[in-house]
């Protein structure tokens, strides 16, 4: 039987496939919850890729984590932007209300122990930013901005 | 296409929409009515207009004044913060 996240998935991701089109990106899908956004461009021209899984999308946030291109390995230094601003955080993983990975609740180094996943969207630093395709191209204009500095490693 | 109009096509990542505008058109009125167009909710304090890495601010300010080309491709970006 299909899920309400994988409906969700499904129909968020054909928007971020549409948009990754126009902007020259790839999407690479890895099962029906969780996918891959590869060859972001950054201002400098380095390239990154974001894996997102939204188990339990949208009662909680997409988990959104840097990740090796090819090899899909998480959050290596090496495979994760740094720069200014609250999305390049020095944990390591786009701080945002709209990524679980920023949760105490979901792992122990996150750096929000003050919020809550359940109700997210409707945490006061949320903004409109409520669907993938949304946080997509927020991280892409953030790579493109004055904010980002270079590779963590 | 009338004299001192250009061509945009504004992105949300959920969908996009190409519109007309005066050259001198306000970036808050561009905001307005991609948002309109696009069937979102809430106003321009919600999202933000992004043209090649750089935000369009202050909104107040006319299009002309950012050098906006003819068919350009900018992006509505939702305004939730990083923290």
């Amino acid at each position: 039987m299909t899920t309400q996240s994988e409906l969700m998935v499904q129909k968020e991701l054909t928007a971020v496939e549409k948009y990754a089109t126009a902007k020259g990106f790839q999407v690479a899908v890895v099962d029906t919850l969780t996918f891959v956004v590869k060859n972001l461009p950054s201002k400098n021209g380095e390239k990154y890729a974001l894996h997102v899984h939204c188990e339990d999308y949208p009662n909680k946030p997409p988990i959104f984590r840097w990740c090796a291109p090819e090899t899909f390995e998480l959050e290596s230094p090496k495979d994760t932007p740094k720069g200014g601003g609250g999305f390049f955080h020095g944990c390591g993983t786009p701080c945002a209300p709209w990524n679980r990975n920023s949760y105490k609740q979901f792992h122990s180094k996150a750096p929000h122990g003050d919020w809550n996943m359940e109700g997210w969207q409707t945490n006061s630093k949320i903004g409109q930013c409520t669907t993938i395709p949304r946080m997509i191209v927020k991280m892409c204009t953030e790579l493109q901005s004055e904010r980002y500095i270079g590779r963590a490693a | 296409m009338k004299d001192n109009e250009i061509v945009i096509k504004i992105s949300s990542g959920d969908d996009d929409v190409t519109l007309a505008f005066s050259e001198t058109t306000k970036i808050k009125d561009v905001e307005n009515a991609a948002i309109h167009e696009l069937g979102f909710e809430g106003s321009s304090d919600g999202f933000e207009l992004v043209y090649e890495g750089n935000t369009l601010t202050p909104d107040e300010r006319p299009l002309v004044s950012f050098h906006i080309p003819n068919n350009a491709c900018l992006e509505l970006v939702a305004t939730g913060q990083g923290v």
